[in-house]
């Protein structure tokens, strides 16, 4: 069974708000595989070399590669540099 | 080095592998973006950069979270000023030099000269700096028209001078006046024998001539008389003339002793610096000028250049070769080799002028040393020009 949309995301799809632009959630820009830009970012939850975990909104956010760095922070936003491979969503264990 | 960090200062910190989540969730917090990271590949640590306030700011969070975060380095304006801070000299040497920046072009840098021939720049510059244009005279007391006039009545060899002050640099121009001929003597006078000898040949062009061929005379003796008897009981006055060729004899002596002080270099060298500003010199070291022993010295300078002038900022470096004398031995036959090398100097020396005829040696020895006693005989004009005053009526 498909899980429900929350209220807010029903609110702005009524209203055709962009999601990103509602409180709580969080966008991704990912600019070829060296740098992904992460918006709404709440925690590190953890900084290896082969693996980068973000809290956004509920949920975390697994950036998995080698040579990952975070580069810059500010206004909400952590750019993660490095070889990028996958991105995942999880369950935020912390 | 990013002109921004140098400007700012900047901190390089290592951030431990085991903090690093902390540490970049604290900068995520803080909104502070770390520069320059980079992993240390062996320990998993990071290292990267920070201003100098952002890095405080990071590190104070960190050791109140207990995190392993450490600054590797400091640099930039606010650290240097740290650290200069503590030296009063390179603080007072910056102050100096920006002083000097700014009251240099108050005082002559350089004095150029301009149309020296005949005469000697170093003389003409020592009388500039008599009259007040040197290196590091104050520029607004100098009037260059008033040394100009005051140097050309000061120094009867320049015909022109002019001085036009440009910026630091005064520029002189000399023109040097042009030689008066010179106009013979009139005054009346004798010839007079200046030594002892036996006349040769007396060719006298102007007077009476008062001397024989091969007649002897003495030092002071009249040659030649500027008074001349006439016919009708008056006299004629002259300036008498001529040459007077003479046999002349004159001894030479020399002394060669047998003990002797020698200069023998110790091997000891001691330098020094003094620095030459605006033509004031002081010392660099302590220790300057303060060399007592026998030494020779060897000055070398060095000038700064701004292109190709001359800076009046420089320094001297002395070096002082100590010697000491010792008594040291010559043989006989040493001693008497070299007082013929030197009679046969002196004699080339004393018969400069005058033909050497014939000489006599006489060799004395003694315990002290060799004696050459030399008796030279030559050929040489005798006469010599005294002139005398007459008062009218004829005294």
């Amino acid at each position: 069974m498909p899980k429900r949309k929350d209220f807010l995301t029903r609110f702005g799809a009524k209203l055709d708000i962009p999601r990103e632009s509602l409180p709580g959630s969080f966008g991704l820009t990912l600019s070829g595989q060296e740098e992904l830009v992460v918006r709404g970012c709440k925690k590190i939850l953890s900084y290896g070399k082969t693996c980068i975990a973000l809290r956004v909104g509920k949920t975390a956010l697994y950036v998995r590669g080698e040579s990952l760095f975070c580069s810059a922070f500010g206004a909400g936003c952590v750019t993660v540099t490095g070889n990028i491979e996958s991105l995942s969503f999880g369950e935020d264990t912390q | 080095m990013n002109p921004y960090f140098f400007l700012l200062g900047y901190t390089v910190v290592r951030v431990g592998a085991s903090s690093a989540t902390d540490f970049f969730e604290l900068c995520r917090v803080l909104e502070i973006t770390p520069k320059k990271l980079k992993r240390v590949a062996k320990t998993e640590d990071f290292t990267c950069c920070f201003t100098s306030f952002s890095a405080a700011k990071v590190l104070a969070f960190s050791a109140s979270r207990g995190l392993d975060v450490s600054p590797l380095k400091r640099g930039g304006i606010p650290s240097l000023w740290r650290r200069f801070i503590h030296r009063p000299g390179l603080v007072i040497g910056t102050v100096l030099a920006l002083m000097l920046l700014c009251l240099g072009r108050l005082f002559v840098w350089e004095v150029a000269l301009e149309g020296c021939q005949a005469v000697g720049e170093e003389e003409i510059l020592a009388e500039l700096g008599e009259l007040g244009l040197k290196r590091g005279a104050f520029l607004p007391h100098l009037d260059g028209d008033d040394i100009a006039l005051s140097l050309r009545q000061s120094d009867v060899r320049i015909g022109y001078a002019t001085v036009n002050l440009v910026g630091t640099v005064a520029f002189v121009q000399i023109e040097e006046a042009l030689p008066v001929p010179d106009t013979a003597p009139t005054a009346p006078a004798n010839l007079v024998a200046k030594k002892d000898g036996v006349v040769l040949l007396p060719m006298i062009f102007e007077g009476e001539r008062r001397v024989e061929i091969g007649e002897r005379v003495r030092a002071g003796q009249l040659l030649a008389s500027g008074i001349i008897d006439g016919k009708d009981g008056g006299f004629r006055v002259t300036r008498a003339s001529g040459q007077v060729w003479a046999r002349t004899e004159e001894t030479i002596t020399v002394s060669i002793p047998f003990v002797y002080e020698e200069k023998h270099y110790t091997g000891k060298i001691y330098s020094e610096v003094e620095v030459d500003f605006f033509g004031f010199s002081g010392k660099v070291f302590k220790t300057t000028g303060n060399v007592n022993a026998n030494c020779d010295i060897k000055v070398k300078k060095y000038n700064f250049f701004a292109g190709a002038r001359v800076l009046p900022v420089g320094f001297s470096s002395s070096l002082y070769h100590v010697y000491e004398y010792k008594s040291t031995k010559r043989t006989a036959a040493e001693a008497l080799a070299l007082a013929r090398e030197v009679l046969a100097a002196r004699l080339v020396d004393e018969g400069e002028g005058r033909k050497l005829l014939a000489t006599k040696v006489e060799t004395v020895l003694d315990g002290t040393g060799v004696t050459l006693c030399c008796t030279a005989t030559f050929e040489e004009d005798i006469g010599l020009i005294s002139e005398f005053f007459m008062e009218a009526g004829g005294k």
